[in-house]
């Protein structure tokens, strides 16, 4: 089946539909935060499309807390969604922080809620996307494991130098191996930031 | 069209069958030919509920079953009640037809324990404001909850019509009594051949009623037992069907998923637009409650392209379509 790519407008559609389903089925209101290829789609950081929704944690209110399990009225609601508007299987996830080797499990870089961006979709649902900054850290490290698109969005977010340091010494302290290390030096060096290599050396 | 509009036609559509397939059954109305047999439990259950926007037919129905009550099944009403939520109707109703008839079967529904206060039993469909109580209110409703003017049983209504297919379940309960082997024949009547556990599913019996008595009714003759693998199914003896149908064509319609949907698409649409949702959020709604009945309604041979809809607005089409397949 051919599902269709989440570009800006489709996002704010799938959200804003989201909410209203909820709105019927009744419940208090949730309050998601997002990062990945949504939250640079949303914050118009990087224009492209996307295929899923990742959500990064939870705003209970009080406090950031792990979106483990999603709630399963916000699940319903995204299976509901899905058929009426074709997106794929799994569009809205809890995919980067759903262990515990998750992100939100193993740290989040310091001052995050200081630098999301907040949407309202309806009155059910809230979505604060993740800031440039903490896009960088998230997206070196993304680079650096798993490669591919992930180098072209870290390319198209233009880091500073300074921003790649303190990346980088984020991510050092979430892996702290040796080969872990070389690894992300190598990755620097291949794209393009030998500065950054020699200042973290 | 908004979707207070939409929940209007929808109601307009569903009445309009109501009033034919009560008609059939002997209530002074309209109503075409067809081939397809009525479900008396299930179409009472539904039109208490539905009839809430139509005064006359509700209190004409409750008429009929002044008169033809005794042939409805209060076992099968009992167990219907945990799908269709008409406590309240029916309990007045079986308060009124224990004080006005000789028949004590109705006692069995009638509730003990305290009402809560009473909500309007008639509405309004255009102001969707309940419509107002004129002169001396109706006790037996009040003390179920409902309040509503005096009803009077004026015991006009039809006994059930002997020439039409569409009562043949009340009409072979009246000859044989009010037992499950009338759903049993009916469900089958069709020619088609089914494995109790279906016939159980769809007339919303215990399997284990059904399979016991399709044993005992194996031994008439007139009900051919074949094996599939593990499993049993069961038929109509032709000239059996001939007999009963006098030759013309039945048509099994599962009627209570499709009142059972209906209820709950015309309750989907209504609280959408009460809480003021989009057509596409009601259209993702009622999709969710489409497929829910999906299976059902496969097995009854609605086909999955008749079941989907692109806009809101088609939904009208599409119970039409359900209702007079």
């Amino acid at each position: 089946m051919q599902y269709k790519p989440i570009g800006h407008d489709q996002l704010d559609a799938a959200l804003t539909l989201l909410s209203e389903v909820m709105l019927f089925d009744a419940g208090e209101p949730i309050h998601l935060v997002v990062c990945g290829g949504s939250a640079l789609i949303a914050t118009q950081l990087v224009l492209r499309t996307t295929r899923d929704i990742d959500v990064l944690a939870i705003y209970n209110g009080k406090t950031l807390v792990a979106p483990v399990p999603l709630p399963e009225r916000l699940c319903r609601a995204a299976e509901n969604v899905k058929s009426a508007l074709n997106l794929p299987e799994n569009w809205l996830n809890n995919g980067p922080s759903s262990n515990n080797g998750g992100l939100f499990q193993m740290g989040l870089p310091e001052g995050l809620e200081t630098r999301i961006i907040t949407k309202t979709y309806g009155s059910m649902l809230t979505v604060s996307f993740i800031g440039r900054k903490d896009q960088i850290f998230f997206k070196l490290w993304a680079s650096v494991d798993r490669g591919g698109y992930h180098i072209d969005d870290l390319l198209k977010l233009n880091p500073t130098a300074d921003e790649l340091v303190a990346a980088a010494e984020w991510i050092m302290q979430k892996d702290v191996s040796d080969g872990f290390r070389t690894v992300l030096l190598h990755g620097l060096e291949q794209l393009g930031f030998p500065d950054v290599v020699k200042r973290i050396a | 069209m908004s979707l207070k509009e939409l929940h209007n036609e929808l109601i307009d559509i569903q009445l309009t069958h109501l009033w034919n397939q009560w008609s059939v059954l002997g209530v002074a109305g309209y109503n075409s030919a067809n081939s397809h047999i009525i479900d008396p439990e299930s179409l009472l259950l539904f039109t208490l509920g539905t009839a809430r926007y139509d005064a006359r037919l509700y209190d004409e129905v409750i008429d009929w079953c002044s008169v033809n009550g005794e042939l409805l099944s209060i076992p099968r009403i009992k167990s219907l009640l945990k799908m269709f939520t008409v406590k309240k109707h029916i309990g007045a109703l079986a308060e009124l037809l224990s004080s006005k008839t000789r028949t004590q079967k109705w006692k069995k529904l009638v509730p003990a324990g305290n009402p809560e206060s009473p909500e309007p039993l008639f509405m309004n469909i255009a102001s969707d404001k309940p419509l107002p109580v004129i002169g001396e209110p109706d006790v037996i409703y009040e003390r179920h909850g409902l309040s509503r003017s005096r009803s009077m049983l004026r015991g006009l209504s039809n006994p059930i019509p002997t020439e039409e297919l569409g009562g043949l379940v009340l009409r072979l309960r009246a000859l044989t009594g009010v037992t499950v082997r009338c759903e049993i024949i009916t469900a089958l009547l069709d020619g088609s051949e089914k494995h109790p556990s279906q016939i159980a599913r769809e007339t919303i019996y215990y399997q284990k009623t059904v399979q016991d008595t399709i044993s005992e009714m194996v031994r008439s003759g007139y009900l051919h037992q074949r094996t599939h693998g593990r499993e049993k199914r069961y038929s109509l003896e032709a000239s059996f069907r001939n007999f009963i149908t006098g030759g013309r064509p039945v048509k099994f319609i599962p009627w209570v998923f499709l009142y059972d949907l209906l209820n709950r698409i015309n309750s989907t649409v209504l609280i959408a637009f009460q809480k003021g949702l989009s057509p596409q959020a009601a259209l993702v709604l009622c999709h969710r409650e489409i497929e829910h009945s999906e299976n059902q309604l496969f097995s009854a041979g609605y086909n999955r392209e008749s079941l989907r809809l692109k806009k809101i607005e088609e939904l009208p089409k599409m119970i039409g379509m359900l209702l007079a397949p």
